[in-house]
């Protein structure tokens, strides 16, 4: 009708499960683009996880002695990578919280391209983000003295954990991020809501410590099941409670939290970037 | 658009400006159900937003009516907070209006937001780049998920370098780039797709004079190609020198409507009345703009009628 009409080159998916994979993936990498072009992110969130490292490992890690008697670094390793994975949700709250500010998202919006592709595609490169996080922590683990003592497929089946976990913090990251009015606000309550949940665990100190009340919200703490649930693949010391649910079946209970965290902040998640429109 | 639809617009237009009851400027039914919509690219009837907070209540939009025609440049004008945005945000899809009604090239800015993305461009008074991608990478993502293939978004995102003066920063970050740049790469990203309709909100606000004038110069460009645009500004100068109908919003609704006051462009547009044929009123049926000088207000189009 207009003499500039519309490209007749469009790809063959248009809509659909594919089609919303491939934008998702076209956002991915966008995510993942912007990640070396911003170095100050990584390299502040390695430094802080080594920081952890070197004052639990070195500052009050002598004072916390293992009920088994076991070594204190090999103990704190894990719990240090599932703490790194649960702050990864403040990094994608604060990623999609910068978005929404910038007006990128509008530009993505007012695109006919999937509607989930916003989302799937910051869910999808925090993931590769953590890896790589996860990488560069294992190396300065490997450096303060700890190792995995179990075969290859513990190993992996460890780090599949973490990355599942990473991937379902990241959707709260997600939520929240939509959630809060500007990037600063996404930070404060990001750690605001984080500290408590990575501290009132089994991440630094064996919950055995704490008083009676204060146990079973640490034993059923999510990233205490998963910080069990790694020292256990892998072999390092991990003097959880003898008995309970929380300490017979940490990896069950780990993937029990992965399922429920996904299933109430996926759809809370896409309900609020639906709700942009109102 | 052939002779015989525009002549078949005109004629329901003058229908609603004389059977309609014009007394408040409001699009009465007997109107509306006149109009041929698939002659208006867009239509908008009683448009409302409201904006809640936990206080108060901001009423955005009140009742906004808007018609603009296939190929026509409107200039919304109005100061801030007169609704400019929100009519933007409402047509692109990016907001659903609270009451009334809207379609923009045949579909409907609800029910029909999807295809309706697929033949819009918008460019918004915040450059909506990704400041840490590179120009290139910035138009080809952007053409991706406008769901064009990968060697066809590579294509269009030189094209539009080129196009805007943009080549050599092409593979420089955003970051570095000027406002005008940014700008320009901004409507670059809304021009990927090759749209059918362009809405640009406020596209030189906060620019230099002579970025301004650039960007004027590629507005003209685009117009003379034959895009339907609607513009928003808060210049009576820069609607006047783009706009071939000025629409003042304030307030959420449209209070006058008619064609620019520049005496250089009404004698342009009066000189090419006999290259059509038709004609085209530019007066909207409202009582307010009545007074306003009626007849051609057309930038002189290097379209042909019927194309």
């Amino acid at each position: 009708m207009t003499a500039a009409g519309g490209l007749s080159t469009r790809a063959a998916t248009n809509g659909g499960f594919r089609g919303a994979l491939r934008d998702g993936l076209i956002v991915m990498w966008r995510n993942l683009k912007r990640i070396p072009r911003i170095p100050e992110l990584a390299i502040f969130a390695i430094l802080q996880s080594i920081m952890f490292v070197l004052l639990f490992a070195f500052v009050f890690g002598g004072a916390i002695p293992l009920p088994d008697g076991g070594n204190y670094k090999e103990f704190l390793m894990p719990g240090i990578f599932a703490q790194t994975i649960a702050f990864a949700s403040a990094t994608t709250t604060v990623g999609m919280t910068d978005d929404m500010a910038k007006g990128i998202i509008d530009r993505f919006r007012s695109l006919p391209m999937a509607r989930s592709a916003v989302l799937t595609g910051r869910t999808l490169s925090d993931v590769i983000y953590n890896a790589g996080l996860l990488i560069v922590l294992m190396l300065s683990g490997l450096a303060v003295g700890w190792v995995v003592r179990t075969g290859p497929a513990e190993f992996l089946a460890g780090v599949g954990l973490l990355l599942l976990f990473a991937f379902a913090m990241s959707w709260i990251g997600v939520w929240l991020g939509l959630s809060v009015p500007t990037v600063e606000v996404a930070q404060q309550v990001g750690f605001t809501v984080l500290f408590p949940i990575t501290f009132v665990s089994n991440v630094f100190v064996p919950t055995q410590t704490l008083p009676d009340w204060l146990r079973p919200i640490a034993e059923w703490n999510p990233v205490s099941t998963l910080t069990a649930s790694i020292r256990n693949l892998w072999g390092n010391p991990n003097p959880f409670a003898a008995e309970g649910l929380p300490a017979e079946q940490p990896i069950l209970l780990t993937l029990i939290w992965i399922a429920v965290i996904l299933a109430v902040f996926v759809p809370l998640g896409v309900r609020r970037y639906r709700m942009i429109s109102r | 658009m052939s002779d015989r639809h525009r002549l078949r617009w005109v004629l329901a237009k003058d229908m609603a400006t004389y059977a309609g009851d014009s007394r408040d400027g409001a699009v009465t039914p007997s109107a509306s159900s006149l109009r041929d919509d698939s002659m208006s690219a867009i239509t908008a009837e009683g448009l409302v937003k409201i904006y809640k907070t936990r206080k108060t209540e901001v009423r955005a939009l009140d009742g906004l009516d808007l018609t603009v025609q296939e190929g026509q440049v409107l200039g919304l004008l109005g100061p801030n907070g007169a609704g400019k945005t929100t009519t933007v945000r409402i047509l692109s899809t990016l907001l659903r209006p609270d009451a009334g009604r809207a379609t923009v090239a045949g579909f409907d800015v609800v029910r029909q937001a999807q295809e309706l993305r697929s033949v819009i461009g918008l460019s918004g008074q915040y450059a909506a780049v990704d400041e840490n991608l590179t120009g290139r990478e910035n138009l080809w993502m952007f053409g991706r998920l406008y769901q064009l293939r990968s060697a066809e978004a590579r294509k269009r995102a030189d094209e539009l370098l080129e196009q805007f003066d943009l080549a050599d920063a092409g593979d420089r970050i955003v970051k570095t780039y000027s406002g005008g740049m940014r700008r320009r790469l901004d409507l670059g990203s809304a021009l990927i797709g090759r749209p059918r309709l362009l809405f640009l909100d406020e596209p030189t606000t906060g620019l230099d004079p002579r970025s301004r004038l650039g960007m004027w110069d590629v507005i003209r460009g685009l117009v003379r190609e034959g895009v339907t645009l609607l513009l928003t500004t808060q210049y009576l100068e820069e609607a006047d020198e783009l706009a071939d109908t000025i629409a003042v919003v304030d307030q959420g609704r449209i209070i006058a409507r008619g064609p620019p006051t520049n005496s250089r462009r009404r004698w342009a547009a009066n000189g090419s009345r006999s290259s059509f044929v038709t004609g085209r009123r530019s007066v909207a049926p409202h009582s307010c703009c009545r007074a306003a000088p009626t007849g051609m207000a057309r930038w002189p189009s290097t379209r042909t009628p019927g194309d």
